[in-house]
């Protein structure tokens, strides 16, 4: 996973200019945290973070502050919300890319970087592309790592027996 | 109810944050181009240095005042005698000074003679294997910036580095990479002092057919825009003929850095007659 985001971030974006609104590691790091404990979503969390900042030539520790807490957030969710619904999932992704804009701004603030002109609409776009996309690669994520039984099959093996 | 199990990964969160800012703060540097790691340490351990400085310089003080009162008297007598030396010679000075700043290139002796200080203590030492590097208790809101001369009474220190609001990290001239304008006043010869991370100085650009030798005193030349011209830097102890064209001259300053407790902050360079107390325009 942690390869394919880095390709996708340091390929896609010189031939899609606006690749740069998807922010698969965040999907990625909440999805590993959704699944696993929340030591395992802060540390996936955080290397994923590392490699984007370092991709797009960030300071390091910037995207990985957001991604270790989207991590951690994204392992706690799990026990209070079931989110089966593709919509409830969108509004999910969607609410936590804002809570990692608010946080890397946030970061970015405290230091006295500036912010650069559009970054509001930028980050709701963002919010959009992000949760759009990362509804679809839940659903993909969840299939590969719980595949669906053929409980006719095994029903039939069963009587078989 | 929070489980000891969600305590300790909330905990982990917290030390993961505070990595990953721990690495954001040595990467960005602040205007002044010093890591924000460094202004963050001196932000948070710059009032304990100061506190303990100042309850040292109290508890020295009142011993001094009131229980050691040995020396009193003749430092007292030294320094009645040094400040009616010093009176009586100022209608002189003044005299001179108005008469100068009256003629056609007054401009550039104002220029290169007035300047204004004010007194600031020593606070923290950087140990000198490290960086000849200090910090005094005064900064931003004192109007101190990067590139302020810093003296004292027997010569210069260095200049400022980086500052905070409230305290400024000196760089010393003996610092490697550091370097003044020197001049001799004799002979106006003119060269760049240079500091190397040892406790003498080294005088360079001096071609070698000119004659230097030990003892003679190297002046500030005002060339550098940073200090102001003719205070003292140091004298020259040992002069010799290079392998090139240039001569290989050791400089020992007269400030003595290790005991530095005390400087003067040059402030309002350019600005401010120090003699006769008028602005200049």
């Amino acid at each position: 996973m942690l390869a394919i985001a880095t390709v996708f971030e340091s390929v896609a974006i010189n031939y899609i200019p606006n690749a740069s609104y998807l922010d698969l590691p965040l999907v990625f790091a909440l999805c590993i945290g959704w699944h696993s404990t929340p030591v395992r979503g802060v540390v996936c969390g955080t290397i994923l973070g590392w490699f984007q900042d370092a991709v797009f030539g960030m300071f390091l520790g910037l995207n990985g502050s957001s991604k270790a807490l989207i991590g951690f957030v994204g392992a706690h969710l799990n026990k209070w919300l079931v989110l089966e619904h593709s919509f409830a999932r969108f509004l999910m992704i969607g609410a936590l890319s804002l809570l990692d804009s608010v946080v890397v701004t946030s970061i970015a603030v405290i230091l006295n970087q500036p912010l650069f002109p559009g970054f509001w609409i930028q980050a709701l776009i963002k919010i959009l592309v992000t949760g759009v996309i990362g509804v679809i690669v839940f659903q993909a994520y969840n299939r590969i790592k719980f595949p669906r039984k053929d409980f006719r099959r095994v029903e039939e093996s069963r009587l078989s027996l | 109810m929070i489980s000891l199990r969600e305590q300790k990964s909330a905990v982990f969160l917290g030390a993961v944050l505070l990595l990953n800012l721990l690495l954001l703060s040595v990467q960005v540097q602040t205007s002044d181009g010093r890591l924000l790691i460094r202004t963050w340490a001196l932000t948070i351990f710059a009032p304990f240095a100061i506190g303990v400085h100042f309850a040292t310089e109290s508890i020295t003080g009142v011993l001094n005042q009131y229980v050691l009162l040995y020396d009193v008297e003749t430092e007292n007598r030294h320094l009645r005698e040094e400040n009616m030396r010093l009176r009586a010679a100022l209608p002189q000075l003044q005299g001179i000074e108005f008469q100068s700043w009256h003629k056609k290139d007054s401009l550039q002796v104002r220029e290169q003679f007035s300047f204004n200080t004010f007194w600031s203590s020593v606070v923290w030492k950087n140990p000198p294997f490290y960086a000849h590097r200090l910090v005094i208790d005064a900064g931003g809101r004192q109007g101190i910036s990067r590139d302020t001369a810093i003296i004292n009474a027997d010569g210069i220190v260095g200049r400022v580095w980086s500052t905070t609001d409230s305290t400024a990290e000196v760089e010393l001239i003996t610092n490697f990479g550091a370097a003044a304008g020197g001049m001799l006043k004799d002979s106006r010869l003119q060269g760049v002092v240079q500091g190397d991370g040892t406790q003498l100085l080294r005088w360079n650009f001096i071609p070698s057919y000119e004659s230097v030798a030990a003892g003679d005193v190297v002046y500030t030349s005002g060339h550098d825009q940073i200090y102001p011209k003719g205070l003292p830097i140091g004298k020259v102890v040992k002069s010799v003929k290079g392998a090139v064209i240039y001569r290989d001259i050791w400089v020992e300053p007269f400030v003595d850095y290790l005991r530095l407790e005390e400087i003067l902050v040059v402030s309002d360079q350019n600005n401010r007659s120090v003699l006769m107390g008028e602005k200049l325009e």
